[in-house]
């Protein structure tokens, strides 16, 4: 059965992708309006994503002159160079805050994604006990939230400042991701699971049999949400990790930006550099190379996540 | 299968969550909850005294209506447009970029849009070339709320498209082929196959934002606020921040926060209801 | 719509942001400084005098490391036109004689450093205090965000950095200054300071704004008090043949001479509280001829300055990014030349010629001299005479705290001596070589490894040293000694005012309407209507609160 559930679709995937153009043989024709619209507006979102990413990119590889130049965000490329990247990730302060910071997105999107999927379940099977104060109580969380100062106390009551708990333990669970999942988890048909039952399925048989593999686009997608949300964090880093050798990626990233930066009065002028003689990369540059490192990860799982979005899924599981 | 999760909202949310009671007081963290004066309703007499939080809030209800219109349908009609492109090359790619913008600050969104349609921007600096008199689209109260509106779909309406598309994958293409069969055309098939089956989330995350209605944005509204002027750019969030957060006032911020969830649960509650009513399961079922 | 786990972190960011540097920024006004504490109520505001704490104070006794080339009068900064070849040693002995690590936490406004260990920058200071200090660093723009949890929970390191800007966020700031830190006055009062050269060196001005609920509870990183100065291109008013202005119609024409916008230049950036103070406009009260308070917006004066600001920004002479953005960084647009006249801190001179000297060498930052908008005598603004604040934990017992104490006196270690260029660049040799200039020059190690994190600790006297970009020295030295000449007297001088919760709520609402009339959205006679606002939403109440402080001080 499982087996059935995870090849029969692909495989009428890509039977009916077998046609001209890849239009399946039932569909008609599109008019001369679809015809030409379409990529009008294909085209136009592309650009429009496109050419600030385009920006972006040209501005964190851009010297100070380029940068003084343009006075702001570098749009004409002129002598590049990867001064800002090699300014971030070079020493061993980035290279060890990267290793935490996928350390921690990896054990906190495995430990977050399960315990969605285990609430989602049992909340999506109606009748389950409790099930409707239970939600209540996980969506009254989306709509009251703690301050910083009660939340701090918590987390040192707990003895948990200066450990990673502290980055994963308090935003484990949103209660937006759950929601979702157990929606999707509501629309696969009862008779699924009612057979498998009769069969004689615990209930964590049927969740690992039947919903999970029929479920798979949105578990990749509240995967990447929360993945997202590991990797770009850094408000819990910043309060409960005081140990700079424990810091995350952003933490250690955030120090980068501001660099360069002149205190407010107040400071007696003092600024970061301090007339030390340092020649840092345009802090343009840096902030926008700061920027990239943080799409890049989702650049790169993120075709592994599309992949999911394979229709069919279920009519493949109901006839198998 | 759902203890591990309330355990874990139990101690580090709701249990910090009851310190929302410092609403209710004069508050000094350094004396704590246990220290602090009860002021009784004080802190929301003050909030709720000022014409001028009035006129955030009615600022920030009609950008989310705006927005209910102009925005959150936008998503939508991405993912059912890349999912009706046919080479999977540039499905993948398009997929694969439009969800980007995500990631930038709203420093770096405002400063982008400067960059193209401000007053020194690539629109207005070719006008000038040509002649013509520079127009700065960022400076216009009267276009604000269309101005933080095209913002905010730059950067998350590809990021939004994500969830539709998990849902599109739960479609049953055979219902498509049969439609088909029956004569319906592509039309007819999107309104009686695929919006039905989006439906479902579709409601979810309207009611989700409904209960969000009194959060538009915060960033964007304190970068741009001089250009547009306070009338137009004041939010709640901006106006509890500098009526009372600025200054460290954690009462007055606590009250508003709770003024917010109220009202979030309320429009939930409602919306929740109206969607039994067209037959819809919306975020919990009605037994 | 996403749902990810981090919560609504993105807001926090930028409230800490916008303390540092909004202000800079948007040009606007700041209608005083300080402000949170008060004892029982939090609309109390607080206020602590000089006069009434010299009993408290150290004592001043003179410490000279280095002669200064140009002295610096009636509180300017001396000027040294060089790098002196010798060094002095200024702290004999190892400050922490138990050896125990000493935990501190600080801001940090560049790259995190190696960490202690794996930073021979770290153990060369070390080495000459006696143990090793272990700083908890964090970006200066989150510092605000973390204080208030850290005071909140009681759970602060043995040295604790409070930077002046970051306590205006934190009400009863003055609670936690009673709970959580030790009372200084014991060790450093009077003649007692002598134990502390380099603490003893520090101007009393400055710790008088230690001092809180009468007990002296911090060593004070003095500053020089000038908020602003007024900064032009003078590579390009060499082009255009345009002068720095003397009055206010000169700095109108230069408007018209400067701006080309087909050509991408803008005569001016920010500029309102540069123009506020050249039409005579106080920085915060004055006394009116029957003695009573007036605010700097009630003044006549900041009428016609806000006219002539509205008149500038009606004319197109400031760039659109600056009118369009509140945050926008201008100094890349001022480095390229499209921005010509901006304001900023005195700090930013230095920062510019450091990026633009080796990629530009037509870069030409000059200071204008203060001017007065009619051509006659004009006012500098001054401000507070330290601006950041270092705490000893309570409790500690009187051995650790005499330690703590010789930490401070450490970083205390004024320009010239051997320890002040060991806390700024490290080991000669290792970390910096020295330039022909002799200024010192990181090193690829030094790039590494050294950071400013001991400069955090406690402060030092002030001094215009940095001679390597030429004719720097002489020329803000230059500009110091006639802006002290002319510095506004400032009826608070020596008292530290912690402004009333209620007169911070004021700032907003007024700073909109005077952008409103900047902008040309409102006529400047609503100005009139928005003073009104002010006053009967707490602007006279806050009136009788200052009143009352320069009463309960006999002023």
């Amino acid at each position: 059965m499982t087996t059935q559930t995870l090849s029969t679709p692909r495989r009428l995937a890509r039977q009916r992708a077998q046609t001209e153009a890849g239009r399946p043989v039932w569909e008609e024709q599109p008019s001369w309006f679809g015809r030409l619209s379409k990529p009008v507006v294909l085209a136009l979102v592309a650009l429009l994503v496109t050419f600030p990413l385009y920006v972006v990119v040209v501005t964190s590889l851009s010297t100070t002159e380029a940068v003084t130049r343009a006075g702001g965000l570098v749009v004409v490329p002129r002598e590049l160079t990867i001064a800002a990247y090699v300014q971030l990730l070079s020493g061993g302060v980035v290279t060890r805050a990267l290793l935490i910071s996928t350390g921690i997105t990896l054990i906190g999107t495995a430990f977050s994604l399960g315990l969605t999927v285990l609430a989602a379940y049992g909340l999506s099977r109606p009748g389950s006990l409790l099930h409707r104060p239970l939600l209540f109580v996980v969506l009254l969380t989306f709509l009251f939230g703690p301050g910083i100062i009660p939340s701090y106390l918590v987390v040192n009551a707990l003895g948990l400042i200066d450990s990673y708990g502290s980055l994963i333990l308090p935003t484990a669970i949103s209660a937006f991701n759950l929601i979702v999942m157990r929606s999707f988890f509501m629309g696969i048909p009862g008779e699924l699971i009612d057979s498998a039952r009769i069969d004689g399925a615990g209930e964590f048989a049927v969740l690992s049999r039947i919903v999970l593999p029929l479920s798979k686009a949105v578990v990749a997608v509240v995967g990447l949400f929360y993945a997202v949300g590991y990797w770009n964090a850094f408000f819990n880093a910043m309060l409960y990790i005081n140990d700079n050798n424990k810091w995350p990626l952003q933490m250690v990233l955030r120090t980068y930006i501001v660099q360069a930066q002149v205190l407010p009065t107040g400071a007696g002028g003092v600024t970061s550099g301090s007339g030390m003689g340092l020649a840092p990369a345009p802090s343009l540059a840096i902030k926008m190379a700061i920027v990239v490192i943080a799409v890049v990860p989702v650049l790169v799982i993120y075709p592994f996540i599309q992949r999911h979005f394979t229709k069919g899924v279920i009519i493949g599981a109901v006839k198998g | 299968m759902v203890a591990p999760v309330i355990v874990l909202l139990g101690v580090f949310h709701y249990f910090p969550t009851l310190g929302n009671v410092i609403a209710f007081q004069d508050y000094s963290p350094y004396v704590g909850i246990r220290g602090s004066d009860f002021v009784g309703f004080a802190n929301f007499s003050r909030l709720f005294s000022e014409v001028a939080f009035w006129k955030a809030l009615a600022n920030t209800l009609s950008i989310t209506a705006f927005q209910l219109v102009f925005f959150f349908p936008i998503p939508i009609g991405l993912a059912l447009l890349l999912n009706s492109v046919l080479s999977t090359r540039l499905r993948t790619f398009i997929q694969g970029v439009v969800y980007l913008p995500h990631f930038f600050s709203w420093v770096l969104v405002v400063s982008l849009f400067q960059q193209m349609i401000g007053g020194a921007g690539l629109l207005a600096q070719t006008l000038r070339e040509h002649g013509h008199s520079a127009v700065d689209l960022m400076t216009k109260p009267d276009t604000f709320i269309v101005l933080v509106t095209a913002q905010a779909v730059w950067k998350d309406a590809g990021w939004g498209m994500i969830v539709f598309l998990a849902a599109l994958s739960t479609i049953n293409p055979a219902l498509y082929e049969a439609a088909a069969a029956d004569g319906a055309n592509r039309w007819r098939r999107l309104w009686h196959i695929t919006l039905p089956g989006l439906r479902p989330v579709i409601v979810l995350l309207l009611i989700l934002r409904l209960g969000d209605a009194l959060t538009v944005g915060f960033e964007q509204f304190i970068l741009q606020r001089s250009a547009v002027g306070g009338g137009a750019a004041e939010v709640l969030d901006t106006y509890v921040y500098y009526q009372g957060l600025l200054a460290g006032d954690f009462g007055y911020g606590a009250a508003a926060g709770l003024f917010k969830g109220l009202v979030g649960l309320v429009l939930v509650l409602v919306a929740n209801k109206f969607a039994h009513l067209i037959g819809e399961q919306g975020v919990y079922s009605r037994s | 719509m996403t749902g990810s786990p981090g919560g609504s972190t993105s807001r926090r960011t930028f409230i800490s942001l916008l303390g540092a540097g909004a202000a800079v920024a948007a040009g606007g006004t700041t209608l005083a400084g300080c402000s949170g504490d008060g004892k029982k109520s939090s609309t109390g505001g607080h206020a602590e005098t000089e006069d009434k704490l010299t009993g408290l104070l150290p004592k001043y006794i003179a410490y000279e490391s280095v002669k200064p080339d140009l002295p610096g009068e009636n509180g300017a900064s001396p000027g040294f036109t060089k790098y002196p070849s010798e060094l002095k040693r200024g702290v004999p002995d190892k400050a922490v004689k138990s050896g125990k690590e000493v935990s501190a936490m600080t801001p940090l406004w560049a790259p995190l450093p190696p960490g202690l260990g794996n930073n021979s920058y770290f153990d060369a200071n070390n080495e000459r205090i006696g143990a090793p200090v272990r700083f908890n660093i964090l970006s200066g723009n989150d510092y605000g965000d973390k204080l208030g949890p850290l005071l909140a929970s009681g759970n602060v390191p043995e040295l604790l950095c409070v930077p002046g800007w970051n306590i205006s966020g934190l009400t009863r700031f003055g609670q936690a200054v009673d709970k959580l830190f030790e009372d200084l006055t014991p060790y450093l009062a009077g003649d007692k300071a002598s134990a502390y050269p380099m603490l003893a060196n520090l101007p009393t001005r400055a710790w008088a704004y230690g001092v809180w609920n009468s007990q002296l509870k911090a060593v004070p990183f003095p500053s020089d008090g000038f908020p602003w100065a007024l900064f032009y291109r003078k590579d390009i008013f060499d082009q255009v043949g345009a002068a720095p202005p003397k009055t206010a119609d000169e700095l109108f024409a230069l408007g018209k001479q400067l701006t080309d916008a087909k050509r991408n230049r803008w005569a001016f950036g920010g500029i309102s509280d540069e123009v506020q103070r050249a039409f005579g406009v106080p920085s915060g009260w004055r006394k009116d001829a029957d003695g009573k308070l007036v605010n700097k917006i009630e003044t006549p004066e900041f009428e016609e300055a806000t006219a002539f600001v509205r008149r500038v920004f009606q004319s197109g002479y400031v760039h659109p990014t600056v009118v369009g953005n509140n945050a926008v960084d201008q100094k890349p647009l001022f480095e390229g030349g499209q921005i010509v006249v901006r304001q900023d801190g005195l700090g930013a001179w230095t920062e510019s010629l450091q990026r633009q000297m080796a990629i530009n060498p037509k870069f030409d930052m000059q200071i204008v001299s203060p001017f007065a908008h009619d051509g006659g005598t004009p006012i500098v603004w001054s401000g507070d005479p330290a601006g950041i604040f270092t705490f000893v934990k309570k409790g500690l017992g009187k051995d650790r705290i005499a330690e703590l104490l010789g930490v401070l006196n450490y970083t205390a270690a004024p320009f010239g001596t051997e320890e002040n260029q060991l806390y700024n660049y490290g080991v000669e040799g290792k970390h910096y070589i020295r330039q022909p200039s002799g200024a010192p020059k990181l090193t690829a190690l030094g790039q590494k490894e050294v950071a400013s994190t001991y400069i955090f600790l406690g402060g030092r006297p002030l001094a215009i040293t940095q001679s390597e970009y030429p004719g720097y020295v002489q020329a803000m030295s230059k500009w110091q000694n006639e802006a002290v000449k002319v510095r506004e007297k400032n009826l608070f001088e020596g008292i530290r005012v912690e402004q009333p919760a209620k007169m911070a709520a004021l700032a907003q609402p007024f700073d909109d309407k005077l952008q409103d009339i900047y902008r040309g959205r409102r006529p400047v006679s609503d100005l009139k209507v928005a003073i009104q606002e002010w006053r009967k939403n707490g602007g006279d109440e806050g009136r009788d609160f200052y009143a009352k402080v320069l009463s309960d001080n006999g002023r």
